[in-house]
């Protein structure tokens, strides 16, 4: 059981992160619309708008995760199958803009057994987090049972967020480990397939 | 004029260096803090624009180093950020930062302090 000061703190590191985001990606779209008005529009810059509105929703759904989490919120886990190649592809799709770097998917008729919200929302925000690190390339790969996201670069920092989604990864029996170099998400044997 | 703006996500620096390009400054963009340090020695700008949470360093790590520099010491720096908080605000101008503008700005805003500033 948490202590009212370890709540407390770990709210703190909660809002800090989402608010971070919320803010840069609405300040991204507010600018732009900006210039939309002044009818210098073109496809990168509606891009752009589409791609902050994606991640405001991702970064939106990881907070409402981390918040309940925090709090103690009860939680009924109902397992489902997530097609991580096709994660990936949607949140490339989306959410990574042409002029940074890129990301190569390496996992091809892998998925895994989740909490299927929770999930979705916490490893789209890990690529984010991973490519926002990233030069040129960030490659998402996996072995046996374990998914690993790898910036070029290895991370600009540690995110203090990052403890409390692996909590939540733990949850459900990720475990979820992390360094300089990389992340690496461990499922149990039974809840990854690879096909 | 010259501005240098540091921020890590590379959609606001592109939008904001659009706007600011169209209003007739000369843009220098860097993507973290150290950077940001490394590029104000060198090009010694007329105003320092800093994001605060950046990797390597944050704005306000990279705003009190440019500020310990004589040479660089009195060019306005203006922080913008997504703290709105006002303990943060006041860390800010702890660092030595001239002004404080909290996510989500217009551009418009941001404009008219770099204008006033230099």
């Amino acid at each position: 059981m948490s202590s009212p000061e370890d709540i407390e703190r770990r709210l703190d590191v909660t809002y800090r992160y989402f608010s971070h985001h919320i803010r840069t990606c609405t300040s991204v779209v507010v600018a732009m619309l900006d210039v939309v008005a002044e009818g210098l529009t073109d496809k990168s810059m509606t891009d752009m708008i589409m791609e902050s509105g994606y991640l405001l929703d991702l970064y939106d759904r990881g907070m409402s995760v981390c918040f309940n989490h925090v709090l103690g919120k009860p939680h009924d886990i109902e397992l489902e199958d997530v097609d991580i190649a096709l994660l990936t592809g949607l949140y490339i799709k989306n959410a990574v803009s042409q002029e940074g770097a890129a990301v190569n998917s390496h996992l091809k008729g892998v998925s895994v057994s989740c909490d299927a919200y929770s999930f979705k929302s916490l490893f789209q925000i890990l690529l984010q987090e991973a490519l926002s690190s990233s030069a040129a390339e960030l490659k998402v790969t996996h072995d046996e049972n374990k998914i690993y996201i790898l910036p070029d670069k290895g991370y600009n920092e540690i995110q203090p967020i990052f403890a409390i989604f692996a909590e939540i990864f733990e949850r459900t029996g990720i475990v979820m480990s992390y360094d300089k170099t990389s992340i690496i998400l461990r499922f149990h044997d039974e809840s990854i397939n690879c096909r | 004029m010259r501005v240098l703006i540091a921020d890590d996500e590379l959609r606001l620096r592109k939008v904001v260096a659009l706007h600011l390009k169209k209003s007739g400054f000369d843009v220098y963009e860097a993507g973290n803090g150290q950077q940001a340090v490394e590029m104000a020695k060198e090009l010694v700008p007329d105003v320092i624009v800093l994001d605060v949470m950046m990797p390597e360093k944050t704005g306000l790590e990279a705003c009190a180093e440019i500020k310990s520099v004589p040479e660089l010491a009195s060019i306005p720096v203006v922080l913008l950020t997504a703290m709105a908080e006002s303990d943060d605000i006041k860390k800010g101008r702890d660092a030595g930062a001239d002004e404080y503008l909290t996510k989500p700005f217009s551009p418009k805003e941001l404009i008219d302090i770099i204008k006033s500033r230099s």
